[in-house]
């Protein structure tokens, strides 16, 4: 019997992309993919495997997220040449910098992306109007219009493809042993990277095998169930850890994760309106005005998955997340559920500090 | 201001906002008495004694009878604060306007420093989850709002530029206060759109402020805040062109001060009176050929400065005699306040400012300037954890380094006095101004 | 005509004698916690091993962190300018200089003629400093001065992956207890400082040659990572300690001609 990790390998034999099409780089899910996807371009997620920054170095200072300096490491290093485009949104300050530093340095197309921080019709409308130069950009790179036609297949590919990862997560909160951190962290990235129209075929197959197996399972793995709240996490062996301490990992909001496929878009008419109304009402990053609203999302989730504790993780220097967790904390002890606080680098090295943490925090629980 | 010990511990030990208005009365006191000589200019003095008793009314909870501002009590008028929060570059005309006294928390946090109180605040800060990378303008006043040393306002109102860090930590404020918050998002672009969707949220504020007040916003009292408003610009405008003479007539130290004035008293009388003062007496300094300041370089100064006692400013200036001749902060980047479509002029003004959008408008401001003020060398304070202003370092480098000058960058910090040491100062600005030669 | 210059750092302190333009005697010290008495001392050293009295020296000049406390000394010049001038007084067509002390670095950008044109410090930070080598070598259980031959022996290395020393040296003890050869992690350690270092040249824009100076460019380790990191090959005198002290000294040199 093949392991679940060989099948999806062996899928993704099976169901290869088109490695033919454009690549439009981007590294935050308030990027609207879908128009992206309409133009004909695969939207390709930026995730930096690098854990050196001296070129990094030239340009920012050192207090500055390690994500965001491994972009600009990997930018000025020439590792985003094959990209067609890079689009930066208006996640935070020091994206707006980086932006202006890779736009000057770096020989790849650069578009900034800004995004209203409320969410009421004022903002829906303006958003729509920067999408709508968003699209007139991307049509002139491609040489084509990207009609209401094709804004809208893409939204019912990608609506598709959030159908896909709920049901996906709804597995892992049942048999958080089969679905593991290692799984699911293959399945989003390669989410970010391939064309969804390939990817909801393969992810709609590794589903089928998931509930087959799933009910062969005689008995649950027993564990701690654990929710994990957070922004980005790609490197970090923050959720092998947690497995290994005797965790199961039941539900997150990251931004490739939970949060990234809760709202789907509307499929009727005017479909640059229903994307300004969807990524703006979307489940809140920091960044945004009702940052706090998911908070309530969380400890429903919590509820909802039963998970008995929540480990929160800030990138060093990221604000819009760390200045949250006293506020969420407040929420949590109401709820009498506990949790735990890490502060990490974007990065896969420096086991030894979160190891410990979360090793005694799970002590304590269990 | 240093403050006495005692004092201090009272304001730390038992915050009670009553109390420190009666403290800062006796502030008042002590820097009316304080002889004019001890300052740089009689217009210093003169802001203090304005700041003072403007932080004491504030902390009061009620505007009173501004005598200054010829703003009345509205009649009926109930006991209930009438003080609102803002952030710096937030359109404190609009508050004004409603008869409202705004104070920006971030100049809170640096008259905190100033008084030495922010050690104490920030660490405290540090227990309560917050941590030391997030900028400690943001962590002094957090920690003065939870701790109860601030009176209840009556809303917040912010814009989301200066950063990240003020909407957060309004955010964070006003849920622990029960205040309403008011934000005014700008917008990276300034095309037609962008300026139509910021005129819109702030007539959308105004909307929020008058059911909030329970008042209505008459059209003479917008027009009373932005005539002082644009008075004030026009003083400060000719400030600045004053400036330029080819001897200094004030030290950057002093003139980095007047942060506290445009982010407080936009709108209000004594913004107008405290800009012409100075403009009135610089004017005389010039025409007398004043010469008291002896300056071997121009230095341009970028970001802000620190705002405990410390000697750096004393050392470049005085010591060194790299005299601070222009600063960024007080540049007049707006243009005048136009009552015939009052939100979209106020929109104008809030997307000019060089922090906002791209930051490209900073280095232009930086170009004019070292030309304008034959600038020697261009020093940029990075305050520690502004991102926002830090993270272009690099692109201000390569700007200055155009002109063939040097460029400083001196990392510090403007509230917390605990990490830097003088001695590392020192050596950094000597070896600038052996570069300078 | 003799002039002098001393140069008291935090941990050392160096004096460099020059007798009619050219280097008559070096000398270097632990500076102790007296700036001032880290002064007397080397000089009353320099005195008694010359023969040369206080009334030889026609100027002095001081430099380092402790120039001012030093109390002695007509002038003092930054040891900014003072390693500009040094290394550019050893090999004129320098134009870098990277100067690891004890307990800070700098690195200096340096004119056709010798002048400091841009620098960066880092001195609230260990890493990238002497001090690091130090608690490693200690976590390690090695002579710091064997560092750099055991690092060179070493075929690959272990990526230590914080940036902060005190976090480094817990990493490294687990590093030691999983079993990973003793000179890979220093292999490791010397890329560190090599990173952290060469992010402050980054910043200011390398420029070739290069020089380094101070106490760490004995240690070959660092100066063979550092290589490897900005890509080009790095000049060491023969005495690295004592560049702070000769840019003083030549200074001092500058002032008594013009006198």
């Amino acid at each position: 019997m093949h392991s679940i990790q060989d099948k999806l390998t062996e899928f993704f034999t099976i169901y290869r992309p088109d490695t033919q099409k454009r690549r439009v780089g981007f590294l935050c899910p308030y990027t609207v993919e879908e128009i992206i996807d309409a133009a004909g371009f695969v939207p390709f997620r930026i995730i930096p495997e690098q854990s050196s920054f001296d070129r990094a170095d030239a340009y920012l200072p050192t207090n500055i997220c390690s994500f965001l300096r491994q972009v600009v490491e990997m930018g000025v290093g020439e590792a985003l040449k094959e990209l067609d485009c890079i689009v930066i949104n208006h996640s935070c300050d020091a994206a707006r910098r980086v932006f202006e530093l890779l736009d000057r340095h770096v020989s790849t197309r650069i578009y900034f992306q800004d995004i209203p921080r409320c969410d009421d019709s004022a903002s829906r409308t303006y958003f729509r109007h920067i999408l709508a130069g968003f699209r007139s950009f991307l049509e002139d790179i491609a040489r084509t219009q990207i009609t209401d036609e094709k804004l809208l297949r893409s939204i019912k590919r990608y609506n598709e493809n959030r159908r896909l990862l709920r049901e996906l997560y709804t597995l892992r909160a049942a048999h958080p042993d089969l679905v593991d951190s290692t799984l699911m962290q293959r399945v989003i990235e390669n989410n970010g990277r391939n064309p969804k129209s390939m990817y909801n075929r393969l992810l709609a197959s590794l589903i089928g095998e998931l509930k087959e197996r799933g009910q062969e399972l005689k008995e649950a793995k027993t564990g701690i169930r654990i929710y994990v709240s957070g922004g980005l996490i790609d490197p970090l062996p923050l959720l092998g850890f947690i497995e290994n301490a005797g965790g199961l990992i039941v539900g997150d909001d990251f931004c490739f994760g939970g949060r990234y496929f809760a709202v789907e878009v509307d499929e009727g008419n005017d479909p640059l309106s229903a994307l300004s109304r969807r990524y703006l009402e979307k489940i809140p990053c920091g960044r945004m005005e009702r940052a706090t609203e998911r908070f309530t999302y969380i400890i429903n989730e919590i509820k909802q998955y039963n998970a008995t504790a929540l480990i929160y993780v800030g990138l060093k220097f990221c604000d819009n997340f760390l200045v949250d967790y006293p506020q969420l904390k407040m929420m949590l002890d109401q709820e009498g559920i506990p949790s735990l606080f890490l502060e990490s680098e974007y990065s896969p090295l420096g086991r030894g500090q979160l190891e410990t943490r979360i090793e005694g925090f799970l002590e304590k629980l269990g | 201001m240093s403050l006495q010990k005692d004092v201090q511990r009272m304001l730390l030990e038992k915050p009670d906002p009553g109390r420190i208005a009666r403290v800062l009365l006796l502030v008042l006191i002590k820097t009316f008495l304080t002889p004019g000589s001890s300052f740089g200019t009689r217009s210093e003095k003169r802001l203090s004694l304005v700041l003072y008793d403007h932080a004491r009314k504030f902390f009061k909870g009620t505007a009173g009878l501004d005598r200054a501002s010829g703003f009345h009590r509205a009649p009926g008028f109930h006991r209930d604060g009438r003080s609102v929060f803002t952030s710096l570059f937030a359109p404190t005309e609009l508050v004004y306007a409603f008869d409202f006294l705004p104070f920006s928390l971030e100049i809170l946090a640096a008259v905190a420093a100033s008084m030495e109180l922010t050690p104490e605040l920030l660490s405290r800060a540090e227990h309560n989850w917050l941590s030391t990378d997030f900028c400690s303008f943001h962590r002094a006043y957090m920690e003065l709002v939870t701790a109860g040393m601030l009176p209840k306002p009556s809303f917040l109102l912010a814009t989301s530029h200066t950063c990240d860090g003020t909407f957060k930590s309004f955010s964070h404020v006003s849920a622990h206060i029960r205040s309403p918050f008011l934000l005014i998002d700008t917008p990276y672009h300034n095309d037609g759109e962008a300026v139509r969707y910021l005129a819109g949220q702030l007539a959308e504020a105004a909307a929020q402020i008058e059911e909030i007040t329970k008042t209505v916003l008459k059209k003479e009292k917008l027009e009373r805040a932005f005539h002082f408003s644009n008075q004030a610009r026009a003083a400060l405008m000719e400030i600045n062109e004053l400036k330029k003479s080819p001897l200094p007539l004030m030290y950057g130290e002093e003139s980095l001060a007047f942060v506290l004035i445009s982010g407080n008293l936009m709108g209000s009388a004594s913004g107008v009176t405290l800009f012409e003062s100075y403009r009135k007496e610089l004017g005389e300094r010039l025409r007398k050929g004043y010469n008291g300041i002896e300056g071997k370089k121009r230095i341009l100064w970028l970001h802000l400065k620190p705002f405990f006692p410390s000697t750096l400013m004393r050392y470049l200036e005085r010591e060194l005699k790299a005299v601070v001749v222009a600063e960024e902060i007080n540049s007049v980047y707006w243009d005048e306040l136009d009552m015939n479509d009052p939100w979209t002029s106020l929109a104008r003004k809030l997307l000019s400012n060089y922090w906002v959008g791209n930051i490209e408008k900073r280095l232009k401001y930086i170009r004019r300037t070292i030309e304008e003020y034959r600038i020697d060398g261009v020093i940029h304070f990075s305050h520690w954890g502004c991102r926002q202003s830090n993270g272009g370092v690099r692109l201000i480098k390569d700007t200055v380094q155009e002109y063939g000058i040097p460029f400083l960058n001196l990392d510090g910090d403007c509230v917390d006095p605990r990490n830097y040491s003088e001695g590392q100062y020192v050596t950094r600005l000597e070896g600038f101004m052996e570069i300078m030669g | 005509m003799i002039a002098a210059g001393i140069d008291i750092g935090s941990v050392s302190t160096e004096m460099v004698v020059m007798k009619n333009g050219k280097l008559f005697a070096s000398c270097i010290q632990e500076t102790g916690s007296n700036s001032r008495s880290a002064t007397e001392r080397i000089m009353e050293r320099v005195y008694s091993e010359t023969g040369l009295s206080p009334d030889d020296i026609d100027f002095i000049v001081t430099t380092g962190y402790g120039r001012k406390a030093a109390g002695i000394g007509k002038k003092n010049v930054t040891e900014l300018s003072c390693h500009a001038r040094g290394a550019w007084h050893l090999n004129n067509e320098v134009r870098f200089v990277i100067d690891i002390g004890g307990q800070d670095s700098k690195v200096i950008k340096v004119s056709r003629g010798g002048k400091t044109l841009d620098f960066l410090m880092n001195d609230k930070c260990a890493a990238g400093t002497g001090r690091f080598l130090e608690v490693m070598a200690r976590a390690l259980e090695v002579d710091i001065e064997e560092m750099g031959e055991i690092a060179l022996k070493a075929h690959g290395s272990v990526t230590i992956s914080s940036m902060c020393t005190v976090f480094a040296e817990s990493e490294v003890v687990s590093l030691i207890a999983e079993g990973n050869p003793r000179e890979e992690i220093i292999r490791g350690l010397m890329n560190s400082i090599a990173s952290r270092v060469a992010g402050m040249v980054h910043r200011i824009g390398l420029q070739e040659p290069v020089m380094l100076t101070g106490g760490v460019a004995l240690n070959r380790g660092v100066v063979k990572a550092l290589e490897e990191k900005l890509g080009t090959t790095i000049s060491v005198p023969s005495n690295p300690q004592i560049v702070g002290a000769l840019g003083a000294a030549l200074f001092a040199m500058d002032e008594q001609e013009g006198q």
